[in-house]
């Protein structure tokens, strides 16, 4: 079994005297054995360094770490049975693709007759035997992501660690080797925890996925729950992209029903999400929906004054299968993902069609998610 | 640049381009020319006056010899006795060279990868000894060597050159140590590599041409090198190249054509190393971050 569990693990950095600067703080994390976790933040969240204090490259200021219920937090890099694949590659120049892959195993004093096993096999795997002879520095940056892969892979770990491996790939290779990181994965069946800063990628391969800000884990949860039961307003702005609009208004009571009212609109809370909402009457929320919960109110079903507002278009971005409409209400700015055979002009006012079903609200002094 | 239009009997204006970059050039190239006549005649001199006969070397203001003398080599080497002194050159060159890389390399690793108390101060005493000019030393070392029973010895040369080696080494092999990608060190990290098989395995592999620039240095200083060599050693089984030829300089003649003859002798090793090991200089000043 190759769980790994984080226990109130701190990491801090000396920064000004007397005052450490603060990369991890406080994580409670556990990946269980076989899954693919991904820690994904902005830059500076402290993703990274949380997987370098798995790796052993950073030791933590306090807390536990455990693999495979061993505490290792003592134990050096090369004995905590991990493979680590980084941004930049990090292959050693002077060696050729085999003496690359095979370094780790030759330190590990393994019979050469297994280390070339090894390797042919990983190589196989990746399509990469043809180059075992050439160096690092004659490859494509694709090629040289596979043979860091492949160090990875002779190593036969209990974990893979990934340190933003795609994000020097131009956006075609990238596509391309996420579904080879996955591919791998299902025919490892090993725990991976990767990192990225890209939602796109923690959606489309994580099991789980860690939101991080500022050292803290803002919410865990699969990629869906992610994306329809954000925790909190940063997590339902990092999540999805276009990311969720937001707008600033009040909520009012109007007999039976609860009402959102922004300076230029007004539309009807849905009735499952009123009896939640009721409490906070009267006071200012923010209100969150995404561009593909927005319709164009010509070409809605459900349409309705309660759920309609009209907007001027800023900016229209034609993406081929649809388009990215700019608007703005007079005071909130907000996308929204309209079919492309929808001929719409800047400055153009137009009628939309709020899915107040798919609409959030957040409390607008902590942030935190109501609805 | 004026430019003109496409046209039957008019100049095309890439062509005056061209023509105007090559006359702007020439009085560059002229410069170069110029310095690298004076550059070279000293050696061509040295050579042609090596062919020459002794009342031929300053009467006959041609450089071609009238007689071509090639037995003078063969006296030089015979006679003078340079094939010791060659060997000397060779031995002394040699060794301080491999002492010089294992201790410079080593400390430049520590200086560059380490953290440890006083690591800046004895980092800027290294380069502060840049400044003392070696015959300054000469004196309380010749005393020290005195004392210590290693005048007259080889390790009384070895010691010194090889001290006198390393801070230079360690400055520009540090300077290439830290430009190594720290990721790199991280793979090898959890690869199992500690401290040494860091050092030995990824450092020093990766600093071949900081490696070659310092061993081009060494080797010109220590082969070059007369005045410690006259001070510490008299006897002439141990006298290295340099120090050799002053036996072609008598006290009332010089016998010109002989010195020459070993003077060039003594030329052509370095030549040859230079032409091996020129493009790793260049490169090691140039090298900027490895990318694996």
């Amino acid at each position: 079994m190759a769980r790994v569990v984080l226990k109130n693990v701190w990491k801090r950095f000396p920064d000004k005297p007397g005052k450490p600067k603060e990369a991890v703080k406080n994580i409670n994390l556990s990946c269980e054995d076989k899954e693919f976790i991904v820690l994904v933040g902005p830059s500076g969240c402290g993703k990274s360094t949380t997987l370098r204090l798995i790796a052993g490259l950073e030791e933590a200021t306090e807390g536990e770490i455990f693999i495979e219920d061993k505490m290792v937090n003592d134990v050096p890099p090369k004995d905590r049975d991990i493979a680590m694949v980084f941004q930049n590659y990090a292959l050693y120049p002077h060696m050729n693709v085999y003496e690359n892959m095979a370094f780790g195993l030759k330190m590990k004093k393994l019979p050469r007759e297994e280390i070339k096993q090894r390797v042919l096999e990983a190589a196989d795997i990746l399509g990469i035997t043809e180059i075992l002879d050439k160096k690092p520095r004659v490859l494509s940056g694709g090629q040289r992501q596979r043979v860091a892969l492949g160090r990875a892979i002779v190593r036969k770990p209990k974990v893979f660690l990934f340190d933003e491996p795609l994000s020097n790939l131009d956006a075609k290779l990238r596509v391309q080797m996420r579904a080879e990181i996955s591919k791998l994965h299902t025919r490892l069946q090993a725990t991976m925890i990767y990192v990225t800063h890209d939602q796109i990628e923690a959606m489309t391969m994580g099991d789980r996925i860690v939101v991080m800000k500022d050292g803290l884990i803002q919410q865990i949860a699969d990629p869906i729950t992610l994306y329809d039961q954000p925790s909190n307003k940063f997590v339902a702005s990092f999540i999805g992209s276009p990311s969720m609009n937001f707008m600033d208004g009040t909520l009012v009571k109007k007999k039976d029903a609860v009402y959102f009212s922004e300076e230029n609109f007004t539309v009807k809370v849905h009735d499952d999400h009123a009896a939640a909402l009721e409490e906070y009457a009267s006071r200012d929320l923010t209100m969150g929906i995404r561009p593909e919960d927005i319709f164009d109110k010509v070409y809605a079903s459900n349409a309705s004054p309660d759920n309609t507002i009209t907007a001027t278009v800023e900016v229209v971005e034609p993406m081929g299968a649809e388009a990215l409409l700019y608007l703005t209400t007079g005071k909130s700015p907000f996308i929204a993902r309209v079919a492309s055979y929808e001929q719409l002009e800047v400055n153009q006012d137009i009628d939309l069609v709020f899915d107040m079903s798919k609409a959030h609200f957040f409390d607008k002094a902590t942030e935190q998610t109501i609805i | 640049m004026r430019r003109v239009h496409f046209g039957k009997g008019k100049k095309n204006y890439m062509e005056i381009k061209i023509k105007r970059k090559t006359l702007a050039n020439i009085p560059a190239h002229m410069v170069l020319i110029l310095w690298s006549l004076v550059s070279i005649f000293p050696l061509v001199w040295m050579f042609m006056a090596s062919l020459k006969e002794q009342n031929e070397v300053f009467s006959n203001l041609s450089l071609i010899p009238q007689a071509w003398k090639f037995m003078n080599y063969v006296t030089a080497w015979n006679v003078g006795n340079f094939g010791i002194y060659f060997f000397n050159s060779v031995f002394y060159t040699a060794v301080t060279l491999g002492l010089a890389l294992l201790l410079s390399s080593m400390a430049a690793y520590a200086f560059a990868r380490f953290r440890f108390l006083g690591r800046n101060f004895f980092y800027f005493l290294f380069i502060g000894s840049l400044m003392i000019p070696i015959p300054g030393a000469f004196i309380p070392l010749y005393v020290l060597l005195i004392k210590l029973g290693l005048a007259d010895t080889r390790l009384g040369l070895i010691l010194p050159y090889t001290n006198a080696s390393l801070a230079l080494a360690i400055f520009i092999l540090k300077t290439f140590f830290e430009n190594i990608p720290k990721d790199i060190e991280e793979a090898a990290i959890i690869d199992g590599c500690g401290k040494f098989d860091m050092y030995w395995r990824i450092f020093l592999p990766l600093a071949k041409p900081a490696i070659a620039t310092v061993s081009i240095f060494t080797v010109l200083n220590v082969w070059n090198e007369f005045l410690l060599a006259l001070i510490v050693i008299n006897n002439r089984n141990l006298m290295p190249i340099q120090r050799g030829i002053m036996v072609f300089q008598g006290e009332h003649l010089t016998d010109y054509p002989l010195l020459m003859a070993g003077l060039t002798i003594a030329t052509v090793p370095l030549l040859v190393v230079y032409f091996f090991l020129s493009k790793y200089i260049l490169k090691g000043i140039t090298a900027g971050a490895v990318k694996g």
